[in-house]
């Protein structure tokens, strides 16, 4: 009996100390995630404290350079120059400044995990001292002016200026600005032109003429003007542009161009943008700077922005020649320099124009620069090239507007592989295929069977379900095709990958290991003694 | 026929704004590639294309006092334009540099003689030439149907095989060949406008004959499709050099611009 019970114990004792040894392996492990972890983030620390060190040390020794350059300047009489020098001498040493705070208190900070009020004081610190000091006046000294004060908005930062001198603050309504503009989550951009900023006239009305429009299409959420300022609130869109993103494609794909499913991808995405445009063009509006870098990329979509030369169809304004070359109509310019009116043209179509030249871009990863003559130098699906040289063609013959243009693109996508869709199976080529002479039929397609199944109906431009993509690491450009499906009402939790399960099993594995342990020494124990 | 009796040349003393735009259409990719060339990378996008439209512009502007007696060919003419605007520009850069105002050469009629300078090379001509057919195939394009002129595309400009084109476009050989002709014709008369509208000596019209644009059907199509893919070829090359430059542009203002964010939004070209 007692041999069977020491039996028991020992192979209890055994299982324990395995699952001990294996929680302690996973327990180890995750361990080493977690340093490897921390031992990146001092490592980001570090070089953020460097790059700040080296920052100010650069910044400071070009200022103090430049000082006797100031100086000499001002010796042999020019001031003009000397005061240039000293203007520049007093950028490196705010630089440098700036540079020295990033080394000594943010990077130091945010080792410490607290980079996020870091943020916090950034945001708020100027508009306190504006508040307290300076008298509502518009001058610098703090982080940042208090003209990027936006009333129910917090500025987050502050992007890239655009060419029309209008400054772009990325910033996050609060809770009763988000119920009054209708935006359940996600952040703004807050567009705006100050005259204090060098903003003209000229440049506030013509962004200021689509508003209505726009604000009718959901784009534009909000705005506000003033006697000197005038802004108006988008949706800020997060991800990567277009351009950027086609280009890394073809990076990874090599001379020898895309393979199917990234064909598949890039068309989807154009398509994301016709559709855009079509919807724009039935409310009165076009775009008129249709580029890659105006779509943004994210989760296998590209939503389409900047509303900064976007015109009403109807305007009675005379055309302009702004654009961006290679993506813009030449007969926009033709007819610009004729000097029509927007509204005697079909200005959607220059849109249209724009958007062939954007796949004509995705396809190639280079600017159509001779329009509808730009060759395709790598090979892409025959029907794609296609629907791009339509779409760029010349006035009279391109695709009477984007609808037409998006059926074409849906029918090449639906199938799953636009190599295998032929232009003649285009619903705009069979609405305008010409009739074959008497005696004449039509070409037997040697690729399809005998007897093939008849073409899908057209599909529904605005039923097609489409496959969705979604990246999965931006540097590769690896990325899955999901179906589409609605969302979940909750987004359930991912799983947890902490050090909390390893360790409870192991202390279980532990007590259980104990437990057996004690009993084999009491039955040994009482054994001896009997 | 002098050609600078021509409507076109009209249009340009006339400052017809859209003749001028053909004109930057037709040569603008020859002058620019030109001026890249002699710049030797040290030029940048925005200043190439600065001067690509100063010479047009100088150009537009000479015509007025061009003489035709002197015999220059267009393409040397061109050359001298684009030669003097370059020159002007480094005159002006150099002055800058020195901090004083030093006043750009001047506009005369010594562009009509033949430069010293400035002579052109063989590269230089075939891009004329091929500007020239360039211009003829775009009006080409503009003129023909849209199916007929990728047919003729697909068949003389990529070389691909009639029943090829056929099953792509869902027709049959006979048809291609038919959407062939149609375009061929609309294409030989506008090659004659074009070298017409852009040759001023006998021997530049005659360039057409020796690149073999004169000949039957078969050979026309030959020598279209060979000037065609030697200008594909150049202009490859140009936007190569032109998308290296801009990428170079951008990292110079990223570089700039440290407090770039994450995402990006919208800017503006106007």
């Amino acid at each position: 009996m007692s041999g069977g019970i020491e039996w028991t114990l020992a192979v209890l004792a055994t299982i324990a100390a395995s699952a001990a040894i294996v929680a302690a392996g996973l327990a180890l492990g995750r361990l080493g995630v977690v340093a490897g972890l921390l031992g990146a983030h001092i490592g980001r620390c570090a070089k953020q404290f460097g790059a700040g060190i080296v920052g100010f040390i650069g910044g400071a020794v070009v200022a103090l350079l430049l000082l006797p350059v100031a100086l000499a300047r001002l010796v042999v009489a020019k001031p003009a120059t000397a005061r240039e020098a000293l203007a520049s001498s007093g950028r490196e040493a705010r630089e440098a400044l700036v540079a020295l705070y990033t080394a000594l208190v943010v990077a130091p900070l945010r080792l410490v995990g607290l980079g996020p009020v870091l943020g916090h004081v950034r945001t708020r610190l100027p508009a306190a001292l504006g508040e307290g000091g300076s008298g509502g006046g518009t001058g610098g000294g703090g982080l940042r002016s208090s003209r990027a004060d936006f009333e129910g908005y917090t500025v987050l930062r502050e992007l890239a200026r655009g060419g029309s001198g209008a400054r772009l603050y990325v910033c996050e309504p609060d809770a009763r600005t988000r119920v009054r503009i209708g935006l359940a989550d996600g952040f703004v951009v807050i567009k705006s032109f100050d005259f204090d900023d060098g903003t003209h006239l000229a440049e506030m009305l013509r962004e200021s003429r689509s508003l209505d429009a726009a604000r009718k299409l959901g784009l534009v959420l909000d705005h506000e003007s003033s006697e000197r300022r005038f802004h108006y609130v988008m949706r800020f869109h997060e991800g990567i542009d277009l351009g950027k993103f086609a280009r890394r494609l073809h990076e990874i794909a090599g001379p020898d161009g895309l393979d199917r499913e990234r064909f598949l991808l890039v068309a989807a995405l154009v398509r994301d943008i016709v559709a855009t445009l079509r919807d724009w063009h039935a409310a009165g509006l076009w775009h008129k700077d249709i580029k890659p870098e105006n779509a943004i990329v994210l989760d296998g979509r590209a939503t389409l922005v900047d509303l900064g030369l976007v015109t009403p169809l109807a305007s009675q304004m005379t055309l302009t020649t702004h654009g961006t070359e290679y993506f813009r109509d030449p007969e926009m310019v033709r007819q610009a320099l004729r000097g029509a009116r927007v509204s005697d043209v079909d200005a959607a179509r220059f849109d249209v124009y724009g958007a062939g030249a954007v796949l004509h871009f995705v396809l190639e990863g280079t600017f159509p620069a001779h329009g509808v003559l730009s060759g395709f130098r790598k090979p892409s699906p025959e029907c794609l090239r296609w629907i791009a040289r339509r779409a760029m063609a010349d006035f009279d013959h391109r695709y009477a507007n984007a609808d037409e243009m998006l059926r074409d693109l849906d029918r090449a996508i639906a199938g799953g592989d636009p190599g295998a869709v032929r232009p003649a199976d285009l619903p705009s080529m069979r609405a305008s295929q010409e009739e074959p002479l008497p005696g004449e039929g039509r070409a037997p397609d040697p690729a399809l069977p005998a007897g093939r199944p008849a073409l899908p109906p057209p599909p529904d431009a605005r039923t097609l379900g489409r496959a969705r993509f979604r990246v999965t690491n931006w540097w590769t450009g690896s990325y899955e095709m999901v179906s589409v499906r609605p969302l979940p009402a909750s987004i359930p939790a991912q799983g947890r990958r902490g050090l909390g399960p390893p360790l409870a099993v192991l202390t279980a594995a532990l007590v259980i290991l104990g437990a057996v342990l004690a009993a084999w020494w009491w039955l040994k124990d009482a054994s001896t003694g009997g | 026929m002098n050609q600078v009796d021509t409507a076109f040349l009209r249009r340009l003393r006339a400052r017809d704004e859209r003749a001028w735009f053909e004109l930057w259409e037709a040569f603008g990719p020859v002058v620019r590639g030109t001026l890249y060339r002699w710049g030797n990378g040290r030029l940048g996008e925005e200043t190439l294309r600065d001067l690509t439209q100063d010479t047009l512009a100088a150009l537009t502007d000479s015509i007025e006092r061009f003489d035709p007696q002197r015999g220059v060919r267009f393409s040397t003419w061109l050359l001298s334009i684009a030669k003097h605007v370059l020159g002007d520009e480094m005159d002006r850069r150099y002055a800058l540099k020195r901090g004083g105002g030093r006043r750009g050469a001047s506009l005369d009629d010594s562009w009509m003689g033949q430069s010293r300078e400035a002579q052109p090379d063989e590269l230089y001509e075939r891009r004329v030439m091929s500007a020239k057919v360039h211009a003829a195939i775009r009006a080409a394009q503009r003129r023909a149907e849209f199916v007929h002129f990728e047919a003729y595309r697909m068949r003389v400009l990529e070389n691909r095989n009639g029943r090829d084109i056929g099953v792509q476009l869902g027709v049959s050989e006979p048809t291609v060949t038919r959407h062939c002709q149609r375009v061929r014709e609309v294409l030989r008369e506008e090659l004659m406008v074009a070298i017409e509208q852009w040759s001023f000596t006998d021997d530049e019209r005659a360039e057409t004959d020796r690149a073999g644009l004169a000949a039957d059907d078969a050979a026309f199509d030959e020598a279209l499709g060979e000037v065609w893919r030697a200008q594909e070829e150049i202009l490859a090359l140009d936007l190569k050099a032109q998308m290296a430059a801009q990428a170079e542009a951008k990292a110079g203002a990223n570089a700039e611009a440290k407090a770039a964010p994450r995402g990006r939004h919208p800017k503006d070209n106007a």
